[in-house]
């Protein structure tokens, strides 16, 4: 079935929209039309009447696209997958089925209850897998797990011959090679519309997790003890946090700016086996905070946190500290987080090869405790994603689109405001802030502003992607590396989709 | 069509009143002004009858291809770049050209919807209000309006083409090329190099609707073409394979007949009363005059200049001189032409500029 909603419907007011209400920009971005899909045959019907019309799909399965790729399409149309959430089709065997349409947290829910496995992938319930999986599928039980899209076994995917007809592919190791690692972690909106993920396996999902979790008061805040929490955090991932055994923990470290107030670390753990029986990780971890006069317990963060905050949840483990133990998919379903969405963002990243420079610290700490007159910054926070763990294993960076495998941290610059007036004052201290801790005079002048890959950054992550690296002629870099990864996306791209049908501001270009 | 009605829409022409009074001019008054596009610039220059002498040089990111707007006051250029800024998207830049001087005040950029990359073309309605642009990089073609002050003003209209064609290297994926307006200003036709496609489109709303279309021959590349001025023939330059190919066009359905006539040639000109057409093949070094029969469209050759140390890759007609560019050596040609006999006189070098890839005079 095809739901053409177009401008006179009702309907399409909320359907032109992205989450991030940035998008559209302007009523001449919006597409003129949403063709919502529930089949892969209908969303392959859809696809082929809008080449004919001489128009240009995008393609949407949750709306959480950071940039503007699928809303902005002028009097074009969006085709939505959300209602293409088939669970299991015939045919499908033993194998695993995730549709693009479903979101994350029916994802954990379908495939615990049936199965009890899960996917290593996002913690906001409603994000759609359709684009978070095209991307990578990062989350909690990554450096446990790897990434989602390591697990992958084919994909089904509609794309466009050269002479415009929509021909439907499954591809696997084995059929079509090229295109099925394309398929793992290039990013959406590149080569078709995937309709359908199959796995072989996945990992069995944990009985429980551990929440825990310390503050920072910025009100006593120095810039000597900023410096000091950053690098005894980065100093874990870079050395005792390559220890299988501590593969089960994750952290993020809030940093949010001082009119917030606080700032904070939040954890989750499992051992390895799925179970939460010796929390001897924990403590050690925690322990190495105690020097900075932290306040126990996590705090609120704004935005998308990895880790949501929920004071009362679960059980409180027994000892001193406010450890909660709770049932895995509790944690992940229940206190999903809620991602964004009917505010106004703006978003980059970096990944981090090493610890923190006592330099890039202070540059952090100078840009959280600015006031900048015009900007709300009330809701900025740099997440600081705890990575690496079963993640960096080399051989996956020539089977899949996602090149950074040996990165230890994983920072999310996030800023989020309501008043459109902000825009400006936001975007330009995000702009400002990101430039100068990349902008360090050792940093090598041609790549100065921006986490090239080198022996401390491995770039950015295109599931977070940021027109303002477009600015940099090797923008294709930071995102997919300086090795033979881009480049064989190119190839990828013209072999498969010549007429540049799925195309974006950040697409790749053939 | 059939040769009673080919014959009315002949007769007829002058009731059209399609030509524009820009090009009247030109066909009647020696041109003043010459504008040419360089990979970086556009050169303007004040014509001599022997030598142009280069008035100034305006800073253009590779103009690929210029229009004046009809009334000669806004000049238009298309910039055949990857991207703007970053985003993958090519530009049009608007000017105001001083009548007087023939200097260009620069107005706006214009950047083109994404993926319409590389564009090297554009046509101007013939009411002055709107440019189509072919953007051969991405396969898309863009409308925009003219603001009143000459200005470009928003795209209002995106067309993604898709195809492909029977040369590896040209024809992967499709590439629209060029556009004209039909002289009623009704339809706009255009070619697609990639997929060996000619398309009539019909402007509703500031959007492109496909009417009518004819697939050239497989691998031909179908590029340059023009109307006869009644807009009864259509003729196009078969890049791929070194031909123009003469089609009868039906005015009042955007139809393209199959070609009733091929000649040789990569790119062409005609004479805006009709009578002549002139062909240019680089290869060869030769710029042909062929005449058009008044009764049946057909050509004849009637003329041919030599130079062999000229490629002449483009052809501009104005009044009575033809200009013949050579992108390799940078030479400007000037060839004069009998407007009652169409034949060629004196070949003069009046300029050279690095690369240039289009030329137009007011």
């Amino acid at each position: 079935m095809i739901i053409v909603v177009d401008r006179q419907d009702p309907r399409y007011n909320f359907l032109k929209l992205s989450r991030n209400q940035r998008w559209p920009a302007s009523a001449d971005e919006a597409a003129a039309n949403i063709d919502l899909c529930d089949t892969a045959e209908a969303t392959a019907k859809a696809l082929q009447r809008i080449i004919d019309a001489g128009n240009r799909p995008t393609v949407r399965s949750g709306g959480h696209c950071y940039e503007d790729f699928v809303v902005n399409n002028p009097n074009g149309t969006i085709i939505d997958l959300s209602l293409l959430s088939a669970q299991r089709l015939p045919g499908d065997g033993d194998r695993y089925r995730i549709s693009p349409g479903q979101q994350l947290g029916e994802v954990y829910l379908d495939l615990y209850k049936r199965y009890g496995v899960t996917i290593p992938a996002g913690t906001c319930y409603t994000v759609g897998a359709g684009g978070h999986l095209s991307g990578g599928g990062y989350g909690v039980l990554s450096r446990l797990f790897g990434l989602t899209v390591d697990w992958i076994s084919a994909v089904e995917i509609l794309t466009v011959d050269s002479s415009g007809k929509v021909v439907s592919r499954t591809v696997d190791k084995s059929r079509e090679p090229d295109l099925f690692r394309a398929c793992r972690g290039a990013g959406g909106g590149n080569f078709g519309i995937i309709t359908g993920f199959l796995f072989d396996k996945l990992p069995k999902a944990p009985n429980e997790v551990v929440r825990a979790g310390v503050s920072f008061d910025w009100a006593t805040m120095t810039e000597e003890r900023f410096v000091n929490i950053l690098t005894k955090y980065g100093h874990y991932w870079e050395t005792r946090g390559k220890d299988p055994e501590t593969w089960g923990l994750f952290a993020m470290l809030g940093l949010s700016h001082k009119s917030g107030r606080r700032f904070g670390l939040s954890l989750q753990f499992c051992n390895p086996d799925g179970t939460c029986r010796d929390l001897s990780v924990v403590h050690e971890f925690l322990d190495l905070f105690e020097s900075c006069d932290p306040t126990p317990g996590a705090v609120a963060l704004p935005g998308e946190s990895r880790i949501p905050h929920h004071e009362n949840a679960g059980q409180p483990c027994p000892g001193e500290r406010p450890i909660r133990k709770m049932l895995w998919l509790d944690a992940t379903v229940h206190g999903g987080g809620s991602a964004g969405g009917q505010v106004r963002a703006k978003y980059k990243s970096a990944y981090m090869k090493r610890n923190f420079t006592r330099e890039e610290a202070k540059r952090i700490y100078k840009h959280l405790t600015r006031d900048v007159p015009g900007a709300d910054l009330r809701n900025s926070v740099v997440g600081v994603d705890s990575y690496g763990g079963a993640i960096n294993r080399d051989a996956l960076a020539e089977e899949t689109g996602i090149c950074q495998r040996s990165s230890i941290m994983k920072l999310q610059y996030q800023c989020y405001w309501m008043d459109p007036k902000n825009d400006a004052g936001c975007l330009q201290w995000m702009r400002d802030f990101y430039k100068d801790v990349y902008g360090a005079p050792d940093v090598e002048s041609k790549y100065a502003g921006t986490p090239y890959p080198s022996d401390r950054y491995d770039g950015c992550y295109i599931n977070y992607p940021d027109k303002d690296m477009l600015a940099y002629s090797f923008w294709p870099q930071l995102y997919y590396g300086t090795g033979d990864l881009y480049p064989f996306l190119q190839k990828v791209k013209r072999r498969y989709d010549p007429n540049n049908v799925f195309h974006h501001a950040m697409s790749i270009r053939a | 069509m059939n040769r009673r009605t080919f014959l009315q829409s002949v007769a007829c022409a002058p009731v059209l009143g399609a030509i524009d009074p820009l090009t009247l001019r030109a066909q009647r008054a020696d041109p003043a002004f010459a504008y040419v596009g360089t990979p970086d610039a556009i050169c303007v220059f004040a014509i001599k009858p022997r030598n142009w002498t280069l008035l100034e040089t305006v800073p253009s990111p590779s103009p690929s291809f210029i229009a004046i707007q009809p009334g000669g006051k806004y000049l238009y250029a298309a910039n055949d770049v990857d991207e703007h800024e970053g985003i993958p998207q090519g530009t049009v830049e608007a000017y105001a050209i001083d009548a007087h001087s023939g200097h260009l005040d620069f107005l706006n950029r214009r950047p083109l919807s994404l993926s319409a990359t590389r564009p090297r073309h554009l046509a101007i309605s013939p009411d002055g209000k709107t440019i189509a642009v072919a953007a051969g990089g991405g396969g898309v073609y863009n409308v925009i309006s003219i603001e009143t002050n000459g200005a470009l003003g928003k795209v209002t209209g995106i067309r993604k083409e898709v195809g492909c064609g029977l040369h590896q290297k040209y024809q992967s994926a499709a590439h629209p090329h060029s556009l004209v307006f039909h002289p009623a200003g009704e339809y706009l036709v255009a070619t697609d190099l990639g997929c060996d496609r000619i398309s009539s489109f019909n402007l509703v709303d500031g959007t492109l609707v496909r009417r009518a279309g004819f697939s050239t021959r497989a691998g031909s590349g179908p590029g340059a073409l023009a109307f006869d001025p009644s807009g009864s023939v259509l003729y196009v330059a078969q890049e791929l394979r070194s031909s123009i190919s003469c089609h009868r066009y039906h005015g009042d359905t955007g139809e393209i007949e199959a070609p009733f006539q091929r000649i040789s040639g990569d790119t062409l000109a005609i004479s805006r009363d009709g009578k002549f057409i002139y062909s240019a093949r680089a290869s060869e070094s030769t710029v042909s005059a062929w005449a058009i029969d008044p009764i049946s469209g057909s050509l004849s050759q009637h003329d041919t200049w030599q130079d062999p140390s000229v490629f002449p890759c483009g052809l501009y007609l104005a009044a009575a001189r033809l200009y013949a560019f050579d992108k390799w050596s940078g030479a400007i040609v000037q060839l004069s032409v009998d407007a009652s006999t169409g034949k060629s006189g004196d070949a003069t070098r009046v300029a050279r500029v690095k690369s240039p890839r289009v030329i137009v005079t007011i």
